[in-house]
């Protein structure tokens, strides 16, 4: 059912700007496959951050997070994403044409959302949930 | 323990301060499961002396009430009537005993009205008793009967001796005034401690001391089962005051009225005559030039016969006899001749004499009754310009392992266990957060009002802590310290965030192994440690308060510190 609503035509031509060209559905599904990499890779690399700071960390102050310094690491990866989309939306010519700007500024919101979503799962399913909630 | 701190006359107060001082910044007594502490221990003060208004008494006030608000802030208890308690340091009775020995008791309501050696002895406190006047008054010039002495004894012992031998004697009467204030009955059957302190060179001290030693040693004598130790500590010169504003007169000189008034107005401005009422001025004029004051030049000959006499006569009644002094005393700046205005900074010699006094409260024997421990400073040491290091270690009693305590390891564990609560724990995170420090936040996880108080009240009493340090060593605020101990010290209390990481760093662990990245050091004594190690200690077995948690982590710090070879 996800998947379906993921994948319907409405939710792909979202992401496009000109689907004129043929095979735009491909390339809307692969703008959205690159967001969801993109945003799994990047919370990924972002709790790896976490827990290595936390290890190496030489006082114990240094190895309790805030909230508000958990909500900025957060927030600093949404950097590397938008960077990420960027470079992978300009190097990639079916993308610089089928989704467009529009297209762009959408999938990078699209993954920084999947990004925050993992960001807060991961969090949540560790012992690391007090330092979020 | 009961331990009893006698502070007879001016010197006698600033080695209570002192004290007082020493116990608030952690020095220990004992060692109990392992954790060297104070706590359980308790100590009253009395105070022996004519000048009730002494600024030194004011000094030793502050100390007690700085003392009192430190335990506030320590104790999860409240604290009962003056008794300042927490499990941090050894209960102290807030309540100083004020025994003026001119408070005397009469036989009829004339007694004891004029306060002066003359005044005294025309005096009688015993129905049964005859006026001591025409017995003794031939022995005393005209001037040293009628001199008022309730600003001390001027360094004059031969007038205060007969004094506190009358008020020695009203305190084996306990509705007697002195009898009331001492309240010797609630020691029968308790081991106590007695400490009696006071000045060879002084008035009161030198006549104070072997009397209230032989009083206590008389009655400990007479009841050994009591379990009652008494032991003293006598400090030979080691401050001169400048010279008066002006000189004596010859001996057999008497001053007219307008010499007098003249004097007065030209002394108004002096810091001796602020405060006082005109005809206070005028007293303090004759005074001065009836030869009433403390003159630097008797001093060393007064000590030398004070020595002799204790020699002969007194040392039998103490189980602990200690002597400090400097071979060059220090030169005070104010001249006073006693009052609200003698105010003087608290010296190291008082730091080293009430390092006698934790001595000696711990029941640790130094020598025996038939010998004497010559201990002498060693020569690279300049008695105006001294060291943590060079304090006097003092020993735990056998009970306490018998272990020696050093103080200058006292004042860098303090200095250490302040940064590691105030800048080791995340306070500004709700303890829930808190990694590598498990125990303590299992105490206020889901308090955070607890949390957020005791952090208020940690930081408070460590201030007091750090107060009590600067205000023993620090060279600004005391007379004989080098600066140097002070200034490293300083650098352990800042609130610098530069000075602050650079102390993290130096506790950091090395990665992946355990060891520190660096050591804390203060003159011959260093400590190598890291916060996680810091974070893994909590006091078992007890109820949880701050005074004791304080207290363990103080004690963990302490074992680790070692001697720079």
């Amino acid at each position: 059912m996800l998947a379906y609503v993921f994948l319907s035509n409405d939710f792909l031509r979202f992401f496009t700007e000109d689907r004129s060209i043929r095979g735009w559905e491909d390339t809307a599904t692969s703008w959205l496959i690159t967001g969801l990499v993109v945003a799994v890779v990047c919370a990924g690399v972002m709790l790896f951050y976490k827990l290595f700071q936390k290890r190496s960390a030489g006082n114990i102050k240094e190895q309790t997070w805030s909230r508000g310094e958990t909500i900025l690491l957060m927030l600093a990866g949404l950097i590397p994403v938008f960077i990420c989309i960027l470079v992978v939306w300009y190097a990639t010519s079916n993308f610089y044409k089928v989704i467009g700007m529009p297209g762009l500024f959408k999938g990078i919101v699209f993954a920084w959302l999947l990004y925050l979503l993992f960001m807060v799962i991961g969090h949540l399913a560790s012992p690391w949930r007090r330092e979020l909630i | 323990m009961k331990n009893v701190f006698i502070a007879i006359g001016g010197s006698g107060a600033k080695v209570a301060e002192a004290l007082v001082r020493l116990l608030a910044l952690g020095c220990p007594t004992r060692k109990q499961n392992g954790v060297y502490t104070s706590a359980g221990d308790t100590l009253q003060l009395w105070r022996i002396d004519p000048d009730r208004s002494a600024g030194a008494a004011v000094a030793l006030q502050n100390a007690i009430r700085q003392y009192q608000d430190m335990q506030k802030h320590l104790s999860d208890t409240s604290q009962a009537g003056s008794l300042a308690s927490s499990r941090w340091a050894m209960d102290l009775d807030t309540r100083i005993r004020d025994l003026d020995p001119l408070q005397l008791p009469r036989a009829a309501d004339t007694d004891n009205e004029n306060k002066s050696l003359g005044g005294v002895l025309d005096s009688q406190y015993r129905n049964n008793l005859k006026r001591s006047t025409p017995l003794l008054a031939p022995f005393y010039a005209k001037k040293d009967l009628e001199v008022q002495i309730d600003r001390g004894f001027y360094q004059k012992p031969f007038i205060g001796a007969a004094i506190m031998a009358i008020f020695a004697d009203s305190l084996e009467t306990e509705s007697s005034p002195g009898g009331k204030e001492a309240g010797l009955t609630a020691f029968h059957n308790n081991q106590t401690n007695f400490f009696v302190c006071g000045s060879l060179h002084g008035g009161t001290g030198a006549c104070g001391v072997p009397v209230m030693g032989k009083f206590l040693g008389a009655r400990k004598k007479a009841n050994p089962t009591w379990g009652w130790r008494v032991g003293a500590c006598l400090l030979a010169p080691y401050c001169v005051p400048p010279q008066p504003p002006f000189k004596a007169l010859k001996e057999g000189e008497e001053p007219d009225e307008q010499m007098v008034r003249d004097l007065v107005k030209a002394h108004v401005d002096h810091p001796a005559f602020a405060d006082l009422s005109p005809e206070k001025k005028e007293e303090l004029v004759k005074q001065i030039l009836h030869g009433f004051y403390a003159d630097p030049a008797d001093m060393e000959a007064r000590a030398r016969q004070g020595l002799a006499y204790y020699k002969d006569y007194s040392a039998d009644y103490f189980d602990e006899l200690y002597l400090v002094g400097k071979p060059e005393p220090d030169k005070l700046t104010v001249w006073s001749n006693g009052g609200n205005s003698q105010r003087n900074p608290l010296n190291s010699a008082e730091v080293v004499a009430a390092t006698a006094a934790l001595n000696f409260f711990t029941g640790a024997a130094t020598g025996d009754s038939q010998s004497y421990v010559v201990g002498a400073s060693t020569s690279d040491m300049d008695s105006q310009k001294m060291r943590l290091r060079h304090l006097p270690k003092y020993r735990l009693g056998a009970a306490g392992g018998g272990e020696e305590i050093d103080p200058e390891k006292v004042f860098l564990a303090t200095a250490v266990m302040r940064h590691l609560l105030l800048h080791q724990i995340r306070w500004d995170v709700p303890a829930k957060n808190w990694a590598g420090i498990e125990q303590l936040r299992h105490i206020y996880m889901g308090n955070e009002k607890k949390q957020e108080d005791d952090q208020e009240l940690y930081s408070r009493a460590l201030e007091l802590m750090a107060g009590a340090m600067l205000s023993v060593i620090a060279p600004n605020q005391t007379i004989g310290w080098d600066g140097t101990d002070t200034a490293r010290i300083s650098e352990y209390l800042s609130g610098d965030p530069t000075k602050i990481n650079e102390i993290s760093g130096r506790m950091a662990k090395r990665f992946m192994r355990g060891e520190p990245t660096g050591a804390l050091d203060l003159g011959n004594s260093l400590v190598k440690l890291t916060t996680v190690e810091f974070g893994k200690w909590f006091p078992t077995g007890t109820q949880f308060s701050r005074g004791e948690y304080l207290r363990y982590v103080w004690s963990q710090v302490f074992t680790r510190i070692q001697d720079i070879a």
